[in-house]
């Protein structure tokens, strides 16, 4: 290390968007101590601290900073602004629930703005102690969210099972990243792929570091093997904290992923790796939508569904090169609005908090809330990947890859999950508007910022699939400088 | 003569699969909390043998940046117990069990 070394303002610069996370986190905390009276405001101060962390984004020159730990590209731009976009729902649907439950607090949009930070560090982060910091920066937060409801024994539940099985996983990625740095003398993902190409190291012990790299990131992606957690914290945590943590953590972790993959698939160690990820995928497709369809909980059932979605998020890995990250930013974007809305909804008509969010308790209740059982309708038609929605715009550039890089089966099976999908999705609409009712809806509070929120994420999720020309353009001029 | 770097190789590995199999088989939450912390100490040992092996002073520093985050896990993870052991008088994780299948 050089002893000379001084950080130019140049680089924090490049830091933008996370300082203004951190600081407003701080700054949230602060006002919580000092300022209680205000707490009806700090959630739309908390989505004016990520308003000025996506024009930061937008607004950052491209390149590397801090000697190479961090870059900026359009790439990393078009991932952090889905991050920003599940921050800014996660902060719109919070309000209604956490007073209702009289758990207003300033430590919610807090927490949820520093793992932002650490998400957006996740995505930019080419070197593997970044990586790690900011993967246990956003986790320890997440934690801290899930058990936000300290009054039952399901949310702690939910918050102790995640972070046993997080730290779990943790310990595997520190033994990952010091098999691999060990090997290789370098910690950068420049100077590992450089070592890789130079055939330095014992492949046996290379091959172990890397895999139990993917282990730690595929954890928080939910894939089959590292799946358990999910259900059991979707259910257990507070719904508006799911609607975070169901899909920013996720977008963040496929970026990792995608580079630790096309870091391995082009070396001489990458023989398996394609068909590797391909098993991953199709075994969390069949899990996720087999399990799904026996589950009586929504949110159980939208649990299962996420591992699913993830499965297909990972069939653009199964023939690695530079063109698999434009499904899987369609197809992410997609899910952001549509998974997020879908919990989002869930929060709002539920009443009681705890375990119990059954399917059936739906009856009838689309005529109840015509606007919120709408938006639910287009998220679950969505989610099951019809047209002309989001989701069914990002199924078709997924299985379109594959078939295109010869991974004709997989797209097959992809194709064959997403049909068993559709019965369990749209039994959710077939409750909402053609069952009598069976009980009256009670305790629940729909406020401005969750109707804003819900409309936004359904609307979002139509417009993509009814005009995705726009949208098409800004993902192709992400990646025309790659 | 000197103790080989690769003794302190398999020393940690066998730290780390003790701390593995204490974590999936202990019921006690801060016994499997604590195993994890072997195998977080598992994985520093092989950090700081293999930078004196290769010469190099990242992977010591590595270390620290662990150290830093397993002491930040641990006051999470406590807080995360008290908070449990308020609701359930237990933190058992076999008969810590409402939510499943």
């Amino acid at each position: 290390m050089n002893p000379e070394y001084s950080v130019s303002t140049a680089e924090l610069a490049s830091l933008a968007p996370e300082i203004v996370l951190t600081v407003g986190g701080s700054l949230l905390l602060l006002l919580e101590a000092f300022a209680p009276r205000l707490r009806r405001s700090f959630h739309w101060l908390g989505l004016a601290f990520v308003a000025a962390a996506s024009w930061y984004v937008a607004t950052l020159p491209a390149g590397p900073s801090f000697a190479g730990l961090i870059e900026a590209s359009s790439l990393t731009a078009a991932f952090s602004q889905a991050v920003l976009l599940a921050a800014a729902l996660g902060l719109l649907v919070a309000p209604g629930y956490l007073s209702r439950e009289r758990l207003l607090a300033g430590e919610y949009p807090a927490l949820l703005l520093w793992c932002a930070a650490g998400l957006l560090l996740l995505v930019r982060g080419v070197e593997l102690l970044t990586l790690f910091v900011a993967l246990e920066l956003l986790s320890l937060c997440l934690y801290g969210l899930a058990g936000f409801h300290r009054r039952i024994a399901s949310s702690a539940e939910a918050a102790l099972k995640y972070f046993l099985m997080g730290a779990f996983v943790s310990a595997f990625l520190v033994y990952g990243i010091a098999l691999v740095y060990g090997e290789t003398g370098s910690t950068r993902i420049e100077g590992i792929a450089a070592a890789l190409a130079r055939g330095q190291g014992s492949p046996g012990l290379l091959l172990l570091g890397f895999l139990l790299l993917a282990c730690g990131f595929a954890f928080k992606l939910s894939l089959v093997p590292f799946h358990a957690w999910a259900p059991d914290v979707y259910q257990g945590a507070p719904s508006p904290v799911v609607a975070f943590l169901s899909v920013a953590p996720k977008v963040a972790s496929v970026v990792v992923l995608v580079r630790l993959v096309l870091l391995v698939a082009e070396s001489p160690l990458g023989g398996k790796w394609p068909d590797l990820l391909a098993l991953l995928a199709a075994a969390s497709m069949l899990v996720g939508n087999l399990f799904a369809l026996v589950q009586r909980d929504i949110k159980r059932m939208l649990a299962y569904s996420g591992i699913a979605h993830m499965g297909y998020v990972m069939i653009p890995l199964a023939a690695p090169g530079p063109h698999s990250w434009q499904p899987v930013l369609v197809y992410l974007v997609a899910y952001v609005l549509m998974n997020a809305g879908a919990f989002a909804i869930v929060t709002m008509i539920y009443g009681q908090p705890g375990e119990q969010h059954a399917i059936s308790s739906l009856a009838g209740w689309g005529y109840r809330f015509p606007l919120l059982a709408g938006c639910l309708t287009v998220c679950m038609v969505s989610l099951a990947g019809v047209p002309p929605t989001a989701g069914f715009l990002g199924k078709y550039f997924v299985f379109l890859h594959a078939i295109e890089h010869g991974r004709l089966g997989l797209a097959l099976i992809g194709i064959a999950t997403s049909l068993i999908g559709v019965a369990f999705y749209l039994r959710v609409v077939y409750m909402l508007y053609m069952k009598p009712e069976v009980a009256a809806p009670e305790g629940f509070v729909i406020d401005f910022g969750g109707r804003v929120g819900a409309v936004i994420a359904a609307g979002g999720s139509l417009l993509l699939g009814i005009w995705p020309q726009r949208f098409l353009s800004w993902v192709a001029a992400s990646f025309e400088r790659l | 003569m000197s103790v080989p770097i690769s003794w302190y190789l398999l020393l940690a590995a066998a730290l780390f699969a003790i701390g593995a199999i204490g974590a999936l088989t202990r019921r006690n939450g801060i016994a499997i909390f604590l195993s994890i912390e072997l195998m977080l100490n598992a994985a520093n040992l092989t950090l700081a043998a293999y930078s004196r092996l290769l010469g190099d002073r990242a992977g010591q520093m590595v270390v620290f940046f662990v150290l830093a985050v397993a002491a930040a896990e641990a006051a999470v993870g406590l807080a995360l117990f008290i908070g449990i052991f308020r609701l359930r008088r237990t933190i058992d994780v076999n008969r810590i069990n409402l939510l499943r299948w």
